[in-house]
């Protein structure tokens, strides 16, 4: 919680209510419970976990673009939840979003200039025409693109130059955070490799904080300093990536790490996970994952296990966990 | 061998210098040329390729599905019989009895209001004269062929009541209900986690073990391939870049495509910096006229930017089309160091 952290979110909850009308409340989904984590300057925090595990709606709140409904997240110092909505709208310059689906992410009847302007005509007005312009126009150098790119369409670049454009214009604010939400799963590996590599170049020159929302394990594992995972909203473990990815304590992480098919000849196919992932709206009882978990016993169908320290940088959900040398 | 050799020598497609063309409003686009393959009874082919590069046209092209705007040129057998060309009655038969279809989103595949019942056995009834009884009970024991749970139950459900990796299931289980020989599958598990993936790969490989159905199947994913596959076939850009076993592929790629590809795969790297192939595909409407790949190509030479390379038959088993010539070294396709 020291006030030197970029990003610190702490007990996050967001539930969205389904149904309901005028005589009922309908139901909580709770798409995320209990998440707490960190980020500082110059850091990259992957997330993890399967569709619906509430990533995308993590990576919303953290940017205060989706109401909390408990917790508090503080960004650069400020806590987002004490703001007035519009301090919250001004705040937000420091925290920037890139999309999954770059194309659909850029508005089709602006110019890349016009898109690149827009973040600047909102939060910095007084800033001449031909300053936004020198500093798109770097911007697009940075990120791989000409001058030429600045009177085209989006419609007119394909999915990596999309992505670079979304990147250019998460950037246009210099802000302190950027929140990538699959930035390459819609993109080619070969194109994956162009666009993971500028993130980390500019992270490096500019110290930006990342948060890389993802479901491609082998990127996660590439590009992040540490790796969250989550298992129907809530963290199931925590820690720097190389000893996660050497020594998953949860049994999901170690599913997630088993169930991906090496491009390998005669590599084994494992089918570690069964059945699907339980709807939100219904979770099981116990430990969330214990349907599917198979190392589940019957303390497990009752008991929901808490989040439990494992030494100074690790954590985990698990009445059972995984050791050390059982994963190894 | 008990079968009729004759009917054994026959291999069960045979796809010779495929083209796709479509009309479009800027001009002509080949989204598919020169593409040729040959898949045995029971054998498991990829097509690889980046998005854009011909996969899914190449297999409409086959099953007659072309847009209005597209048409395909070039030859395709089934069992010996032509398949491309042939009239639409033709080829709505094939379709609902020797090849089965699986694309990559069972949503848009299954009918919203219609039980899972009603989608599987439709057919069943109408065209093979079954009763609902008997149909029923097909459908029921395909459902439990692909691994469902609670069978019985969802053969009463809609397809919303399903979860993606089940609706799955049920595509695979609908398209074998025929029992065809051939099984095309569009990117059957992109749509899915990589948990569910797991378990869909898990079950074509069982399916191909137990019926024996050749496949053909269409991915960007070579851990996909690595899984369920025999052979594969890299496309880049519309044509064919090489070909040859799976294991043999992987081991030692000949393209400067496949090569790139492989060492660009995340999973296969640990230095600080991704390698990455330079550039995109080309603009399918202003190919270049040499080879399609040759400015993201490290070996490219002169002739490349001028002459279409031909596809060679390297070996019994590999093809390729190149200019470039592997050094020796990793030209002894195939042996394991
Ligand atoms: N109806 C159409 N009219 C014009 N061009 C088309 C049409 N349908 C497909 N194409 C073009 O054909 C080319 C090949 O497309 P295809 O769908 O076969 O690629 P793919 O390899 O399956 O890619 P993906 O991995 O994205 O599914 C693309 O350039 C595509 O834009
Ligand atoms: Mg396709």
């Amino acid at each position: 919680m020291s006030a030197a952290r970029l990003l610190d979110a702490q007990d996050l909850a967001v539930h969205y209510r389904i149904g309901g009308g005028l005589l009922h409340r309908g139901r909580a989904l709770r798409a995320v419970e209990e998440v707490s984590l960190n980020l500082a300057a110059g850091e990259t925090l992957g997330i993890v976990g399967e569709s619906g595990c509430g990533k995308s709606t993590l990576g919303r709140a953290l940017l205060g673009l989706t109401p909390i409904t408990r917790g508090r997240v503080m960004l650069a110092g400020i806590d987002l939840t004490s703001l007035s909505a519009r301090a919250l709208r001004a705040h937000r310059r420091h925290a920037q979003m890139v999309f999954q689906d770059p194309l659909a992410s850029l508005d089709p009847r602006m110019t890349v200039g016009q898109i690149l302007a827009e973040p600047l005509r909102v939060h910095e007005p007084s800033m001449t025409p031909l300053a936004v312009r020198a500093r798109a126009l770097s911007l697009l150098e940075r990120v791989g693109l000409g001058a030429a790119a600045l009177n085209g369409y989006p419609h007119e670049f394909s999915g990596g130059q999309c992505q670079r454009i979304g990147i250019a214009r998460a950037l246009m604010l210099r802000p302190k955070l950027l929140v990538c939400d699959e930035p390459v799963s819609a993109l080619d590996v070969s194109i994956q490799g162009q666009i993971v590599n500028l993130l980390q170049d500019l992270q490096a020159e500019q110290g930006l904080g990342l948060v890389f929302i993802a479901h491609d394990l082998a990127v996660v594992r590439h590009i992040s300093h540490r790796v969250q995972v989550l298992y129907l909203g809530r963290t199931v473990e925590t820690g720097p990536t190389a000893a996660i990815f050497a020594a998953p304590r949860h049994p999901y992480t170690r599913g997630l790490l088993d169930a991906v098919p090496e491009a390998r000849p005669g590599a084994p196919l494992r089918v570690p996970v069964a059945g699907d992932l339980p709807s939100p709206l219904d979770p099981p009882p116990g430990c969330a994952f214990h349907p599917r978990c198979p190392r589940a016993q019957a303390r497990c169908h009752t008991e929901a296990p808490a989040l439990r320290p494992l030494g100074a940088d690790r954590a985990v959900r698990c009445h059972f966990p995984l050791d050390d040398a059982s994963a190894a | 061998m008990n079968a009729a050799p004759a009917a054994q020598a026959v291999p069960l497609l045979v796809v010779h210098d495929l083209a796709v063309r479509f009309a479009t409003d800027s001009g002509p686009v080949e989204a598919v040329r020169e593409v040729g393959f040959t898949l045995e009874r029971g054998e498991a082919l990829a097509l690889v390729g980046e998005s854009g590069s011909g996969k899914t046209q190449s297999a409409m092209a086959l099953l007659g599905l072309l847009a209005d705007n597209g048409r395909a040129t070039g030859t395709a057998t089934l069992a010996g019989a032509p398949l491309l060309g042939q009239p639409e009655h033709v080829l709505r038969r094939i379709r609902g009895a020797r090849i089965g279809v699986v694309f990559q989103d069972p949503m848009t595949a299954l009918n919203p209001y219609l039980t899972i019942e009603r989608q599987m056995t439709e057919t069943l009834v109408l065209h093979r004269s079954r009763s609902r009884r008997e149909a029923r009970a097909e459908a029921l024991q395909m459902l439990e062929a692909v691994r469902i749970t609670d069978a019985r139950r969802r053969l009463d459900q809609y397809p919303h009541e399903l979860s993606g990796g089940m609706r799955q299931r049920v595509m695979i289980a609908m398209a074998l209900l025929p029992r065809p020989e051939l099984l095309i599958l569009d990117e059957p598990t992109t749509a899915l986690d990589v948990t569910v993936q797991a378990q869909i790969l898990d079950l074509l490989a069982a399916l191909r073990r137990d019926l024996g159905t050749a496949m053909l199947l269409i991915t960007h994913d070579l851990g996909v391939v690595a899984a369920v596959c025999d052979r594969m076939l890299v496309m880049y850009a519309g044509e064919g870049v090489e070909q040859g076993p799976v294991a043999e592929l992987l081991a030692h790629p000949r393209h400067p495509y496949t090569q790139g590809l492989l060492a660009s795969l995340p999973a296969r790297q640990h230095g600080a910096r991704l390698a990455t192939l330079a550039g995109q595909p080309p603009d399918p409407r202003a190919r270049p006229p040499g080879c399609a790949f040759t400015p993201r190509c490290r070996h490219a030479m002169a002739v490349c930017s001028t002459v279409h390379p031909a596809w060679t038959e390297e070996s019994a088993t590999r093809g390729r089309r190149c200019h470039w010539q592997p050094p020796e070294a990793s030209a002894a396709t195939g042996e394991a160091p």
